[in-house]
């Protein structure tokens, strides 16, 4: 058994050395499918949102979640989960409203129901989704101040939120790449003046920054163009980071011995960078990146939370967090909350994938 | 027997654990080491010498473990079994640095850059003197003018990055010696210095063994190191000690065909120039020990099914020599 | 006997920079005003302590760092003379197929994310020197076999070797390009003392074979005995001496490299007297070289003129013998070597 292990080793490419490496961190693991299952439920969202996240049904304003079910009332267990349907009641005294589940009836979740009709990446029509319930209305994360479903906006909110990191990474990344390499591979007086730079850009508080650039945005561009034009703004402080990986790498590869030995084999420069030096650090560049995108996650959210983002009717976590800005709403609703735990989750996701893209990095620091 | 041992090794297993597997760093090492005495370990990497350092002092990182065996430390008559302590235990802690004590390859590593050289000689001195009223500062400054350090009193006060390489050489071994130690354990004391710096350490190392009476182990892989330092030594291949002999008789007439080999594959300074016999193939590898004889996979006189069964048991030679190899086992008388 | 490589007062200094002004506060003379020359088929060793520029000089001849000053002449298969410091992007490339290197950490100068048919074989594909991939394949296999490798191993990565065997494959791609001298870099010194012995043997099995010439730079002394023909000694960016290996073991002119051999531990347990106690003094940093002979301060022999006078590397064989080139003002007048005991000369 050993020798097929060790067989399989010695003709296993950085690639290979590195996704068993990475296999091997737990979290990461975990973190890697938590993030994709995210990321379907970005792409495929109108069929996993069981309604649309624009209809509104003033009667349900504020609905709480209801709790799925597997043993109703009397104690009898159902195979098919359940909901009990939620009555609108007034209390006598003190006339405020009040949800109460009816107990007399059960709601059957079912899966791949029909319900809203909608355009799969504008081309496929359908009414399919991947569950709901029949008659009646489902509230798995309750409902908001106008009684939108919650829950199928947090999906919708994916949309932005989890692509506005990507999105600003490549730029970063394209900037970082650029900039770094041209500082780690020229050196000298170039790479001190690329470096200053970097210093004082990273010296500016990033919040106040954001604020700035967003407060010179016109109120009347469209949501897709106050989407890219929030992503550049977040690049604008992002690339820094990357830059300065991607020089310290340059520095640190230009004097291996590797390198000079190929430079002795005859490689010309852009063979140097492509094939020697650019190998030997994507790994590392792509664990940067990963740790990177949760700061743009929390700067849409932030920049959208304090109104100066993206505003309604786009969805995104930070506008749906803007609901949940006042105490009075958080007291009485706290399920408001729940795209809180959506970011949590994804930043911690993004953090473990991170760390453990970082920790098998370098598969051969120690052979 | 008639010299006096100071401390004794006897069947002491080491390993490391690691997710690839265990390390059975040292499997089964037994050594005395007698008073005034200086005792080169002498192995390629991997061969557990550096290991025993550690199980001896008690320092072993995390992961390794004194699975079985005993290392007795005897001073004034009296006895201290090693393995028994914590390594925290203030037993230990007493022993570390007052009786046994220990300087690595690289200098730089056991200073603390922040501190003088002069303080942290006298924080050694005050953790384990005995007598309050012993002024440490003084024993510090005589302790870096016993090493040939020129004006001791005010390099004393200098920082490690003031002194140039062969200087924090001596500030080192003036700190180690700083409690006047029964044992000074030098591991790969210079492999990261050049020659010239190296002849003074190794010469200084024993001058101090005279002015202190004390006994020296000096780990290294160099033979010629070996030649130059010591009176006896043990050949470690894999965890395992495959002879220990006096310098003389290793070198004059060498019993086991490692040892035979590695004195055959190491070039000479002076003598006719003989062609090198390398010895074929690697150090396996570490996880994977092969069974009986360690070596037998590299051995020119390698016994099929011998050699690679049983482990070789210990055959007396003299006295002083000792050869653990299945192809002298008949020559000599075996002990048990 | 035929030339193959000639340096005439090679320098390399190197600017110390501070600050954001990138003033020069210093100047290091890694390698100053130094001249040999390499025959055809014959191994030089540069034999030193750290520091002594022995690495610089190497990199220096294959342009991997451009020297401030000096010529350097290479002949080439069909006896031309080559400037090696006037050369162009193409010529230079050209050059360094005969000019090769090796390093010292076999671990360090293979790419870990490449196989062995890649790098084994990245020179021949650069230049252009196999048509097809068949042929390829072929030659890096011919190569392997030439070190001692299974050419089956042509596809596993460096990861799976040990530091002798990296060795063996970084021989491999120098010896790709069929060079006619190679520049080894502290070739066996990175590696356990076990294997040393197959790489120098390998190392000399394929000069017999190929007819190359080694510059080989070394700091371990025996090491440097086996392998050479001829030995410099360096001494911070100077040689002090430089002759026939038997010349320099037996009969010492300089009083460093009297130190060097009495320092060098041998491994013969009868030859040990007290000669580790004379050696005395530390390496002077190159940035503030001694006045006058650099290893002044050091010497047991030294005279008021080696405080001030650099003396220059002279000839002092007799007319019959190979060159013996010493920079001592008072060679004469020393009988090196003579302090040990007399056994230690007839061993």
């Amino acid at each position: 058994m050993r020798g097929k292990k060790e067989d399989r080793v010695v003709v296993a490419s950085q690639w290979q050395l590195i996704r068993w490496k990475f296999s091997r961190h737990r979290m990461a693991v975990v973190g890697l499918i938590v993030l994709v299952l995210y990321y379907l439920a970005a792409i495929f969202s109108e069929f996993i949102s069981p309604y649309d996240p624009y209809e509104y049904d003033e009667a349900f304003a504020y609905a709480p979640p209801q709790v799925v079910r597997f043993r109703d009332d009397q104690g009898k267990f159902h195979l098919r989960p359940f909901v009990y349907p939620i009555k609108k009641e007034l209390d006598k005294v003190t006339w405020e409203v009040l949800y109460v589940e009816d107990r007399t009836r059960r709601l059957e979740l079912r899966l791949f129901v029909r319900n809203w009709e909608y355009n799969f990446l504008g081309v496929i029509k359908s009414d399919l989704h991947l569950f709901g319930v029949d008659k009646g209305m489902l509230s798995i994360m309750g409902k908001d101040t106008m009684g939108r479903d919650l829950f199928s906006r947090i999906i919708f909110g994916s949309r932005i939120s989890m692509t506005v990191g990507l999105l600003g990474i490549a730029i970063s990344f394209f900037l970082g790449c650029l900039i770094g390499g041209i500082s780690g591979l020229k050196g000298g007086v170039t790479d001190t003046i690329i470096q200053r730079i970097i210093e004082s850009i990273r010296s500016i508080p990033t919040l106040p920054l954001w604020m700035a650039l967003s407060l010179v945005m016109p109120d009347n561009w469209s949501i897709l163009k106050t989407y890219f034009a929030i992503i550049m703004i977040l690049s604008i402080v992002g690339w820094t980071g990357i830059a300065r990986v991607v020089r310290g790498k340059f520095m640190a590869l230009k004097s291996e011995d590797f390198i000079m030995a190929a430079r002795l084999d005859g490689s010309g420069n852009g063979r140097l960078i492509f094939r020697y030096m650019l190998p030997s650090f994507s790994s590392h560049i792509i664990a940067s990146l990963t740790l990177s995108i949760p700061g743009m996650i929390l700067g849409e959210t932030a920049l959208s939370f304090i109104g100066l983002g993206l505003q309604p009717p786009a969805i995104s976590w930070g506008v749906l967090l803007k609901d949940a800005q006042y105490v009075r709403v958080l007291a009485q609703s706290p399920w408001m909350l729940f795209p809180a735990l959506f970011i949590v989750v994804s930043i911690l996701a993004f953090n473990f994938v991170g760390d453990g893209l970082r920790d098998a990095a370098d598969p051969y620091a120690k052979v | 027997m008639d010299k006096n041992t100071v401390l004794e090794i006897s069947d002491l297993h080491t390993h490391f654990k690691s997710k690839e597997g265990t390390v059975r760093a040292v499997d089964g090492l037994s050594l005395s080491l007698y008073e005034d005495e200086v005792l080169g370990i002498v192995g390629e990497s991997g061969c557990g010498k550096s290991v025993t350092a550690q199980s001896i002092l008690n320092i072993l990182p995390k992961n390794g473990k004194i699975v079985s065996g005993q290392i007795t430390y005897f001073n004034k008559g009296q006895s201290q079994e090693i393995t028994s302590l914590l390594p925290e235990s203030k037993e230990m802690r007493s022993i570390r640095g007052k009786e046994i004590s220990m300087i690595f390859q690289e200098p730089m590593t056991s200073f603390s850059p922040v501190h003088t050289i002069g303080n942290q000689i006298v924080e050694v001195v005050e953790l384990h003197r005995d007598d309050a009223t012993i002024d440490a500062r003084a024993q510090a400054i005589n302790m870096l003018e016993l090493t040939g350090m020129p004006n001791a009193s005010e390099i004393i006060d200098a920082y490690p990055h003031n002194l140039s390489g062969g200087m924090r050489q001596r500030a080192m071994i003036a700190m180690a010696l700083s409690c006047h130690p029964k044992i000074l354990i030098a591991d790969e004391p210079t492999t990261a210095v050049d020659v010239t710096i190296q002849a003074q350490v190794l010469s200084l190392m024993l001058d101090m063994r005279n002015e202190l009476n004390m006994s020296v182990i000096i780990i290294t892989h160099d033979l010629g190191v070996v030649a130059e330092t010591t009176d006896r030594v043990a050949v470690m291949y894999l965890g395992k000690v495959m002879e220990i002999a006096t310098v003389y008789e290793l070198f004059d007439s060498p019993k086991h065909p490692y040892t035979q080999a590695l004195i055959n594959s190491v070039p000479k300074t002076s003598g006719e120039i003989t062609k090198l016999v390398p010895i074929t193939g690697t150090v396996p590898n570490p996880y994977n020990i092969p069974a009986g004889c360690p070596f037998h996979t590299r051995c020119p006189d390698f016994i099929p099914g011998v050699c690679d069964e049983e482990s070789p048991i210990k055959t007396n030679i003299s006295a002083d020599h000792q050869v653990w190899c299945f192809k002298h086992a008949d020559e000599k008388k075996q002990e048990n | 006997m035929d030339r193959i490589l000639e340096v005439e007062n090679l320098k390399k200094y190197y600017q110390r920079i501070k600050g954001f002004s990138r003033k020069v506060i210093g100047t290091v003379k890694a390698v100053d005003s130094l001249s040999f020359s390499i025959n055809k088929k014959e191994t030089l060793a540069l034999v030193g302590e750290s520091g002594c520029g022995k690495t610089t000089i190497g990199r220096c001849i294959v342009r991997a760092v451009e020297p401030t000053d000096g010529k350097m002449s290479f002949f080439d298969s069909a006896g031309e003379k080559k400037d090696l410091l006037s050369l162009d992007f193409e010529q230079l490339k050209l050059i360094r197929r005969d000019i090769r290197m090796i390093f010292q950490d076999p671990f360090a100068s293979l790419n870990p994310r490449m196989t062995l048919m890649n790098i084994i074989g990245e020179p021949l594909k650069i230049h252009r020197i196999t048509k097809s991939s068949a042929e390829l394949k072929d030659r890096v296999a011919e190569l392997l076999k030439m070190v001692h490798l299974d050419p089956d191993y042509m596809n596993r990565y460096p990861h799976a070797f040990s530091g002798g065997q990296r060795q063996r494959i970084a021989i491999a791609r120098a010896l790709a390009l069929e060079p006619s001298l190679v520049i080894a870099d502290e070739p066996v010194s990175a590696l356990d003392v076990s294997v040393q012995a197959q790489i120098l043997n390998l190392m000399k099995e394929l000069q017999e074979k190929t007819n190359l010439a080694y510059l080989f730079i070394a700091h371990n002394l025996a090491v440097v005995r086996y392998q050479s023909d001829r030995i410099a000694v360096m001494y911070v960016g100077k040689i002090v001496e430089l002759s026939d290996k038997n010349q320099i073991f037996n009969r010492p002119q300089h009083p460093y490299t009297e130190t060097l051999l009495l320092a060098s531990p041998n491994p013969n347990p009868h030859e040990r007297h007290d000669k580790l106690h004379q050696v005395k003094g530390d390496i002077p940093d190159p940035a503030n070289r001694p006045t006058g002979c650099a290893f002044h301060p050091r010497c047991s022999y030294a005279q008021e003129k080696c405080k001030h006078e650099t003396p220059h590397l002279i000839d002092v064989s007799d007319e019959k013998t190979e060159p013996h080139l010493v920079a001592c003002h008072y060679w004469d007048e020393l009988n090196l070597l003579t302090k040990l005991p007399t056994h230690h000369l007839e061993a």
